[in-house]
């Protein structure tokens, strides 16, 4: 009876090995095994709003055009290539033939092979404009097209900016030029049968990227494979993409060392040096998009008219000790302005180097010598910053100047919910920019005091909008420059920090090129595995 | 029996429902916008006006008795639900993850039975020697050790080459397979195994003593046969009472080793949805979490039956 026994759990565990060699691995070309944490939330990219769900959907769906994650400029996908009338109004997108929609299980196409055509994506567009969530998150992809109003209230049965000239050309109208038109056509190429039945869909997409959706199992892994009808001769290289569930960074590092996975985008706090120098060769960093910040309150509390107390506190900050030395460059300090230094007009006029002198003396200037007569500010804090050494760093900076500063965290969704209020005057925030263009960053952050600063100078409005509608890219860099000087000189920020995107890359893998928004932009079209350095 | 059995399944009914009144007021009573955690980055994006379309739509401005009585009423039904992040309702989240978790959860309870068990008897019968004394130090390290310290020790030496020896994968849950299931059993059910072994021996010295022990061992009958079959049976109400109340530990305790082994079950699930404030998400796990705790009790009362013909239930 035992000897059965034994015989039945040594066979139990053979089977499980059997079970456990990942699905790609018998495959010819290699399958590339990239960390993921969190797990997407769906698959939809109508309602797509996280990090988490992009970084799938990328690989799965394509739009007219993509953005060149070196460049960051418009580049041909469903579209092979476009023209835009001399007034800026009219887009003329020439599509692509022959490019086919995901052969995916489940899914069956009445003529077998189902190729992507204009009406597809004018479907997919005009089912992006809605008010309805649940539908749509994503409205302002065609904001700016005409006929969007009347679409959007109900009022027309179709989007009037939109059409089809025949199967294979679609023409767009636009009520004013708008420069980054092609770069927030987030529409994709979607099957327009599918579209009533997006909810039995949301979490097993068909698309026409280069990767074609296979299988999801919640918080373990996530299955991509090489869609064998891809447009681009000879991508993607590798077999797919495994996309696995590793919560813990920790965990990650122990998996990457062992080789189970080929990429890593997370470091353990507190051990990023000593990472860096046990894999030195596969250590890559590139600058990103995202700008860390401590916000003031500038229509309500101590700080609203107190400029020059802003000005000093920023003036106070030691970016570089934070930054270079504590975080062990996990970022870069900002020693710029308020916009990441790729973009254009990222010098702003007046620099608040860290300066405790001038500090102080603006803090004088303010009628407060030495801090007398500051209240004690309480800084809010979301908790996963709150092991952030830029923190302490502060706290110690602004004693100095005489200022007591009180960390107050709170956990995530309290804290979003409340930075906005009246109560709280001083925030750590931050804010990821999606493509390298000033407008991304201003026109949500200092426009019309949308943002939890309630910062609104009308000026800086003004300029605002007239860049939006700018074409000639000289001019709209001066009136960014223009607008940047204003906010510098306003002060409503602390900037504390540019992003950094940083992986380890085992040696086997080429390709893999994040764009500045972070590395879930990498096309992994382009990556490739050496199969001869494989272990 | 059978009408026992029954009345304290009625029973549950009325504790689900407090329980449910409860978690609904603590739910309801979080401060934060699910919002915020629906619409991610795209809520500082899109415009107030559509943000509080959205808000009327998800009735996230009906009062709280609105609100309760729609919850309470879905559920009647029978319908959990449905997340207000993921596309997916509370019970098919239920009906993927909870297998997983009961299957980590029977993994520690495997290696707790196996290993606290036969260590409880050991010490129990070495009492007083080195043998007893080194058992119960480790018993007693393996108590206070906390569970993601252990899993961390655990992969350093088991899965690393550079630290020890790359004898499991890292983590990964890969169809549940046995070789990925051995270390995060390990882990769950050290704590479990360190508890068992001390009440074993505890039981176990307590039982031998009694009359019926010393007249089994005098009318002749073999060692084994008056530990196992007379010692140990009558030692087992208290084990089987802390086996019991300790699955609710493990339910717990799986929430770290299932976020350090990437093992998708529940306790991966409840974490992100309080996060995150996705109210149905956290109203289902928990009320299903009771719901498993309740019924775990009746079968651990139900056993005190079944090893101690004494115990009657009428």
């Amino acid at each position: 009876m035992v000897k059965r026994f034994t015989k039945f759990m040594l066979l139990l565990m053979v089977l499980s090995l059997v079970v456990a060699v990942p699905a790609g691995a018998q495959d010819e070309a290699p399958v590339l095994r990239v960390p993921m944490s969190p797990d997407p939330e769906h698959l939809n990219p109508f309602t797509a709003t996280t990090i988490a769900i992009s970084t799938v959907l990328n690989q799965v769906y394509e739009g007219l055009v993509g953005l060149d994650p070196v460049s960051g400029e418009p580049v041909p996908r469903l579209a092979e290539s476009w023209e835009v009338s001399e007034d800026g109004l009219v887009y003329t997108f020439n599509l692509r033939q022959g490019v086919l929609f995901h052969d995916v299980e489940g899914v069956e196409f009445e003529d077998g092979d189902r190729e992507f055509k204009a009406e597809d994506w004018i479907a997919a567009a005009e089912y992006s404009v809605t008010e309805d969530e649940t539908v749509s998150s994503h409205p302002e992809w065609l904001e700016s097209v005409v006929g969007y109003d009347e679409f959007l209230a109900g009022e027309a049965d179709s989007l009037s900016g939109l059409n089809a000239l025949d199967d294979y050309t679609i023409e767009i109208t636009l009520k004013e030029p708008n420069r980054l038109f092609l770069f927030t056509l987030g529409v994709p190429g979607i099957p327009q049968e599918i579209l009533p039945r997006m909810s039995e869909f949301a979490n097993s997409p068909v698309g026409t990227g280069p990767f074609q959706f296979v299988e999801w199992q919640r918080d373990s892994f996530l299955e991509l494979k090489a869609n064998p009808d891809y447009y681009e001769e000879g991508k993607p290289a590798i077999g797919g993409v495994r996309y696995i569930n590793v919560p813990d960074a920790n965990t990650a590092l122990l998996q990457y060392r062992e080789n189970e996975l080929d990429l890593l985008f997370s470091f353990p706090t507190g051990q990023r040096l000593a990472v860096i120098e046990e894999f030195a060769d596969e250590y890559h960093e590139a600058p990103g998009l995202n700008v860390r910040y401590f916000g003031f309150k500038m229509d309500a509390g101590f700080f609203a008219d107190e400029p020059l107390v802003r000005q000093a506190f920023a003036h106070a900050f030691n970016r570089e000790l934070v930054w270079d030395e504590l975080m062990e460059g996990a970022r870069f300090p900002a020693t710029l302005g308020y916009l990441p230094p790729s973009m254009p007009a990222s010098t702003p006029a007046h620099i608040y180097e860290y300066n405790p002198e001038r500090a102080a003396e603006l803090l004088a200037e303010a009628g407060y010598p030495n801090g007398e007569g500051i209240p004690e500010i309480d800084l809010y804090v979301f908790s996963t910053a709150a092991d952030e050494l830029s923190l302490p760093v502060l706290q110690e900076d602004l004693r100095q100047l005489g200022v007591t500063l009180n960390i107050v965290v709170e956990d995530a969704s309290t804290y979003w919910d409340h930075i906005g209020e009246d109560d709280v005057w001083f925030f750590l925030s931050g804010w990821s920019a999606g493509i390298n263009d000033p407008s991304d960053v201003f026109n949500f952050l200092f426009l019309d005091g949308r943002d939890d600063t309630h910062y609104n100078n009308p000026e800086v409005n003004e300029l605002l909008r007239q860049a939006m509608v700018e074409m000639d890219e000289e001019v709209r860099t001066q009136l960014y420059q223009q607008a940047h000087d204003l906010i510098t000189a306003d002060s409503p920020w602390i900037v504390s920090a540019y992003s950094k995107n940083t992986w380890l890359q085992k040696p086997w893998v080429d390709g893999f090129v994040p764009g500045g928004g972070g590395t879930y932009t990498a096309r992994l079209a382009n990556v490739t595995i050496d199969t001869s350095l494989l272990p | 029996m059978a009408l026992y059995i029954l009345r304290r399944l009625v029973q549950v009914i009325p504790t689900l429902f407090g329980i449910f009144t409860v978690l609904f007021i603590l739910a309801y009573l979080m401060p934060s916008d699910p919002l915020r955690a629906v619409l991610g980055e795209q809520y500082r994006r899109l415009p107030p006006e559509v943000i509080e379309g959205i808000r009327e739509e998800l009735g996230l401005n009906d009062s709280f008795i609105e609100r309760y009585v729609q919850f309470l009423g879905q559920l009647l039904r029978g319908d959990l639900g449905r997340s207000y992040i993921l596309s997916q309702d509370v019970s098919e989240i239920i009906a993927y993850r909870f297998p997983r978790t009961l299957q980590l959860m029977i993994g520690g309870m495997f290696v707790a039975l196996i290993m606290g068990i036969p260590i409880g008897i050991i010490a129990a019968e070495k009492q007083y020697t080195w043998i007893d004394h080194f058992l119960m130090f480790i018993s007693l390290v393996g108590v206070s050790m906390p569970v993601f310290w252990l899993a961390l020790i655990a992969q350093m030496l088991l899965t690393q080459s550079k630290y020890g020896i790359a004898l499991f994968p890292v983590a990964g849950y890969e169809q549940g397979s046995l070789i990925h299931m051995v270390l995060p059993s390990l882990v769950i059910g050290t704590q479990l195994t360190a508890t068992l072994a001390r009440i074993t021996r505890t039981a176990m010295l307590e039982v031998r003593g009694q009359d019926y022990i010393v007249t089994a061992r005098a009318k002749g009958l073999p060692y084994r046969m008056v530990l196992i079959g007379h010692q140990l049976r009558n030692a087992l109400i208290p084990i089987i009472t802390i086996i019991g109340l300790n699955i609710g530990g493990l339910l717990g305790g799986s929430i770290v080793t299932e976020t350090v082994f990437n093992w998708p079950g529940l306790g991966r699930a409840i974490v992100p949805a309080i996060e995150r404030r996705d109210t149905p998400v956290i109203l289902g796990i928990l009320l299903f979490g009771s719901f498993l705790f309740i019924i775990i009790n009746l079968i651990t009362d139900l056993i005190y039956a079944l090893v101690n013909p004494r115990i009657r239930y009428s």
